[in-house]
């Protein structure tokens, strides 16, 4: 395993080498030549999905319990699931088993709508078991702000959250709809405000962040529900403090005067009884998309991951290009043993929740929503515990080492199986140190490879890492 | 067994009812290098000159100067400059690009700069009562009054926990308390900013939440000098932070494992001295010869992960603690350092960087700031009662040039939801800065973690869960942030503007819907008038004239109550109440662009 001051623990596939091999030739051949062509910065998948629902595991995961779980004792105490589906070549964990959702008669409904333990369709998942933050870099990054600022934003000290680039890339897309007049929403982040940042040419594009679990509180349009002799007061009050300011420090208020009247147009969409995913009993019965709200409700839970992303399913009728939402609370510094397995089952059926919710949803340009849909779960790095099973408070830490660097992530949806990805483990570790025998992938890649697939334009983004090809090898 | 969380939490709020040995005050919970400085009295009086300067007129000149380029001040500017008698070093710098050079900076109205002060220096907009209660006897001692209070103090808590990124997943909650302990002692001046800078280059909240030695280097140059380092005092830099390394410490009473700062035994031999080969690698060499090396004794332990020896850093001593806080020495000792701090005061009232354009201004300030011992307050002081800063917003100046006229701010998040509360009487929970997850807390299960809470500003509902009702709106305006990273933003945005007016249509209730629990009539409306009395054109004036008195500190002018009138005229054809007068008022008053920007 890698320490803090030790080597490097990379390890260049042969592929890769030749390919490095021949391109440093060519640039030293043709230096006026090396120009990166956009064919190549492309994959054959580019636009392939017209959704990505981004899960961050929070607190950093230790995947080795359930996505890269053919390994080492020390790495996984939890053991390798022996259920997995046929033709899964990835460690799938025995924590993917859990499946208390399902369980019962209260659940009866859940099982009547499709939903399965998430080992049953383990081989309908891709999962990259080395993703790394910096791949030529000789430590893991193991904090909780360094390691969660290159989750959001690819980088340490990165000024633009991952959800603003793909706002930034659809853009064409968004201004082609409006000339038509139809507004389409941009990606939401559900409640992390660093998936949101952004400076300078991205500033616009920066996503709205949604805290809470809805729109409930956009149940009505303010100004329109004014009585006569008021409804003009306000337009009134901000055109006088206007006129009052000096003119160069009136920019602020007529954003605010914009915004206040584009709010109406987008109160329209706020308050579309679509929206309303959560409050006991109000959940409609109406199938819109193939689905009803009460059946999202009764697929992904009544908690507040499980409204956010019913939320995001139906955000995506009114053209959300993605949506990042938080699960769960992995930091799990002690009591890891009693407390994981609780969590992974709340994990478990989110993923289940949003396979079944999606399979049977029809877009609205045709086909399924899981046709048109990326999942990907992650998390800002993995977990150590320092070669035993646990800490000396039977949890995990994190630190500089291999189980802390490799992000095993997990990818879901039609685009996957229609690559012939489905089970297959794009990469490998030596069971016993974790050292990789296979493909590592730079995190960066693996954000840029969701911005192509979303068909987001991403020149210039990352420009030193491409999007993953081996997906549609 | 599974205990349903409802009855743990119950059991939990019982608990921490009937151990008061259990009860956390602040400065119990604090732990860490801040509590070993500022123990004596204040370094200045607190009382600073140039707090009411007679400001003099613009100099008569041929041609006022060209907005394409910075003021020429000549030997006549100099010289009435030299001789306008101006204590104030914000104003004296400023002369020579503004009074000097015939420019004049715009007159303010008393309300306008009342509250202004109110919202940079407490937090929340005041009422005009309280605000001409408050703003007398001149802007010195007005500024001198609003430093002293602790809602003063309290800002600049919450701002340095934005600077800082507190987060109490990233670092310990202990070492969070104590930098929160020792930014009120460097506002109540008790520690100088040097000090102050020099304990924070070594603190755990620092030092936790970089991992790299090289990220740890370039936090501080950033923090400190205002720029990133260059890669060769980067890499000499980092040096003197080879040695932290990020762990973990299981706290007894708190029941929770707390990310905290450990100190390694670096470049020592197999018998644990200082190695004479690599104890170059420990030392710092760009600005002096600066060795950090520790050898281990009876306080240090091996770590599992690291497999190796190390030292918690709450078992440091004092002198142990000055060893490690060479960095912030170092820096100290660099003009940049004291050009950055009064830099920094400069932004937070103008919004703006007045130093890049007026050089002279930082120059005066930096001198300022040496000659009051480095009490960061004598700044704040200075800049809020400087003409730069007390000048209006509003109405055209004759020149462009930014300092020529006001400075105008959006809001952060908890100043408008704070205001509306306090204003309307409506009651809300709060948001702790220095517990940015507070589940954390509430999920450790530990009685002294659930007091620690319950003492915080957080606030916990009967079933001992968070009220996170304040929290969700603020996160959504980009306020109370978790700083694991990113942390605050301000922003006017579509889902910002409709989450505003939605609070402000909770809070007013304009439909009078009975089933919204807003803010009590009786507020909104003058004293002793019914909210069932019937509007007239009189009475629409007074509840008016109330509401801008109430709600934006300030009397109307002709303009507003003859719109007053009108809506009132208005309203009475539809035979309508007080009342029904009052909370669309409300709305409309609290939903505009001046309640977002000041």
């Amino acid at each position: 395993m890698s320490d803090s001051d030790d080597k490097k623990s990379v390890v260049l596939g042969r592929r890769r080498l030749l390919q490095g091999l021949g391109a440093g030739t060519a640039a030293l051949a043709f230096p006026h030549l090396w120009l990166p062509g956009e064919a190549r910065a492309q994959t054959p998948g580019h636009g392939s999905v017209r959704h990505l629902i981004y899960i961050r595991l929070s607190g950093g995961f230790r995947f080795t319990t359930a996505f890269n779980s053919d390994v080492a004792d020390e790495f996984n105490p939890f053991g390798l699931s022996d259920k997995r589906a046929s033709g899964t070549e990835w460690g799938a964990g025995r924590l993917l088993e859990r499946a208390t959702w399902l369980e019962g008669e209260a659940n009866k409904p859940r099982r009547d709508l499709g939903m399965k333990p998430v080992t049953d369709f383990t081989n309908e998942m891709c999962v990259l078991p080395c993703v790394d933050h910096e791949p030529f870099s000789a430590r893991a990054d193991g904090g909780h702000g360094t390691g969660l600022e290159r989750f959001l934003t690819g980088y340490v000290g990165g000024a633009t959250g991952f959800l603003t680039l793909v706002n930034y890339g659809v853009r064409e897309r968004v201004k082609e709809a409006a000339s038509r007049g139809v507004t389409l929403l941009p990606a939401f982040s559900m409640g992390e405000a660093g998936m949101a940042t952004g400076a300078g040419d991205y500033a616009t594009y920066r996503p709205p962040v949604l805290e809470g679990s809805g729109f409930e509180r956009f149940s009505v349009d303010p100004d329109s529900t004014l009585p006569a002799w008021a409804k003009a007061l306000p337009g009134k009050m901000d055109a006088r403090f206007h006129a009052r300011l000096h003119t160069a420090l009136r920019g602020g208020v007529e954003t605010y005067q914009q915004t206040r009247k584009a709010t109406s147009d987008y109160g329209k969409i706020f308050r579309d009884p679509l929206l309303r995913v959560s409050g006991e009993g109000q959940a409609s019965q109406e199938q819109v998309d193939g689905i009803s709200n009460a059946e999202l409700r009764t697929l992904l839970g009544t908690d507040g991951t499980g409204q956010r992303a019913a939320l995001a399913l139906r955000l995506f009728h009114f053209g959300c290009p993605a949506v990042f939402l938080n699960q769960g609370g992995y930091d799990y510094h002690s009591r890891e043993d009693m407390e994981l397995p609780n969590e992974m089952d709340a994990a478990n059926r989110l993923v289940s929740g949003l396979r079944t919710a999606l399979q049977k949803m029809q877009h609205p340009e045709g086909g399924t929503y899981w046709d048109k849909t990326l999942v990907v779960l992650g998390s800002e790095f993995g977990r150590t515990t320092g070669g035993s099973r646990y800490n000396s408070a039977n949890g995990s830490d994190h630190g500089s080492d291999l189980a802390t660097r490799w992000m095993s992530m997990p990818f879901m949806g039609g685009v996957i199986i229609a690559a012939g990805k489905g089970g297959k483990s794009l990469g490998s570790v030596n069971r016993s140190n974790l050292k990789a025998t296979g493909q590592v992938y730079s995190y960066r890649s693996v954000l840029k490879t969701m911005l192509d697939m979303l068909g987001a334009d991403h020149q210039g983004i990352f420009p030193a890492d491409a999007p993953i090809q081996d997906f549609f090898a | 067994m599974t205990v349903s969380r409802t009855l743990f939490l119950s059991v939990l709020t019982l608990l921490a009812a009937c151990q008061p040995t259990y009860t956390f005050e602040p400065d119990h919970v604090a732990q860490g290098p801040g509590g070993m400085v500022g123990n004596g009295d204040p370094i200045t009086s607190g009382t600073f000159a140039g707090g009411d300067d007679t400001l003099p007129a613009a100099r008569a000149v041929g041609s006022l100067p060209n907005e394409t380029r910075p003021p020429d001040c000549d030997a006549d500017c100099v010289a009435y400059c030299n001789g306008a008698g101006l204590q104030n070093p914000v104003n004296r710098g400023l002369c020579r690009s503004l009074w000097g050079v015939g420019l004049s900076n715009r007159p303010i109205l008393h309300a306008e700069a009342c509250r202004r002060l109110f919202v940079d220096m407490l937090g929340r907009v005041p009422g005009a009562d309280e605000a001409e209660a408050t703003c007398v006897d001149g802007w010195g001692a007005t500024v001198k009054r609003l430093m002293e209070m602790d809602e003063f103090i309290l800002i600049q808590q919450r701002r340095a926990a934005d600077r800082f990124l507190y987060s109490n997943e990233v670092t310990s909650i202990q070492a969070i308390y104590d930098m929160d302990r020792l930014v009120e002692k460097l506002y109540r001046g008790k520690v100088p900013y040097d000090l102050f800078a020099a304990v924070v280059s070594a603190h755990p909240v620092l030092t936790r939440r970089y991992a790299d030695p090289g990220d740890k280097a370039e936090a501080l140059f950033t923090h400190f000098l205002g720029r990133p380092p260059f890669e060769h005092e980067r890499a000499d830099m980092s040096r003197l932070y080879k040695l932290w390394h990020s762990g973990y410490y299981d706290h007894p009473q708190m029941g929770l494992r707390l990310p905290d700062a450990f100190i390694r035994f670096r470049c020592l031999d197999d018998n644990g001295q200082v190695d004479e080969v690599s104890r170059g690698e420990c030392a710092s060499v760009l600005w002096g010869y600066n060795e950090l090396i520790f050898t281990p004794d009876l306080r240090a332990s091996r770590d599992p992960g690291l497999r190796e020896t190390t030292m918690w850093s709450g078992l440091l001593k004092p002198e142990e603690w000055a060893k490690l806080q060479t960095p912030g020495r170092i820096l100290s000792r660099d003009m940049a350092f004291w050009e950055r701090a009064v830099d920094e005061v400069l932004v937070q009232y103008l919004g703006y960087e007045l130093s890049a354009s007026v050089p002279e201004v930082r120059e005066e300030l930096v001198r300022w700031l040496l000659e009051n011992d480095g009490d960061i307050r004598s700044v704040h002081y200075a800049v809020a009662t400087s003409a730069a800063y007390l000048q209006s917003a509003e109405g055209a100046s004759a020149s462009a040039y930014r300092w020529t006229y006001g400075p105008l701010k959006q809001v952060n998040a908890e100043v408008w939801i704070d205001s509306m509360a306090r204003n309307t009487g409506f009651e809300l929970p709060g948001c702790d800065h220095r517990i940015s997850q507070p589940e954390a807390l509430l999920d450790s299960g530990s009685v002294a973690s659930f007091s620690l809470l319950q003492e915080s500003r957080w606030q916990l509902d009967k079933e001992g869960e968070l009220d996170e009702r304040y929290s969700d709106l603020a996160r959504t305006l980009g306020g109370c942030p978790e700083n694991v990273s990113g942390g605050r933003f301000r922003v006017v945005s579509i889902l910002t503007t409709a989450t505003q007016l939605s609070f402000v249509q909770e809070l007013c209730n304009p439909t009078l819907d009975p089933r919204v629990k807003g803010a009590a009539v009786e507020k909104l409306l003058p004293e002793g008038v019914s909210p069932s009395r019937a509007v007239d054109p009189d009475l629409a004036e007074q509840i008016a004239t109330h509401q801008y008195r109430l709600l934006l500190g300030r009397t109307p002018d002709a303009t507003e109550k003859a719109e007053a009138r009108e809506a009132g005229t208005a309203c009475a054809q539809t035979l309508c109440k007080a009342e029904e007068f009052a909370r669309p008022y409300c709305f409309a008053l609290l939903g505009s662009a001046e309640r977002v920007f000041y």
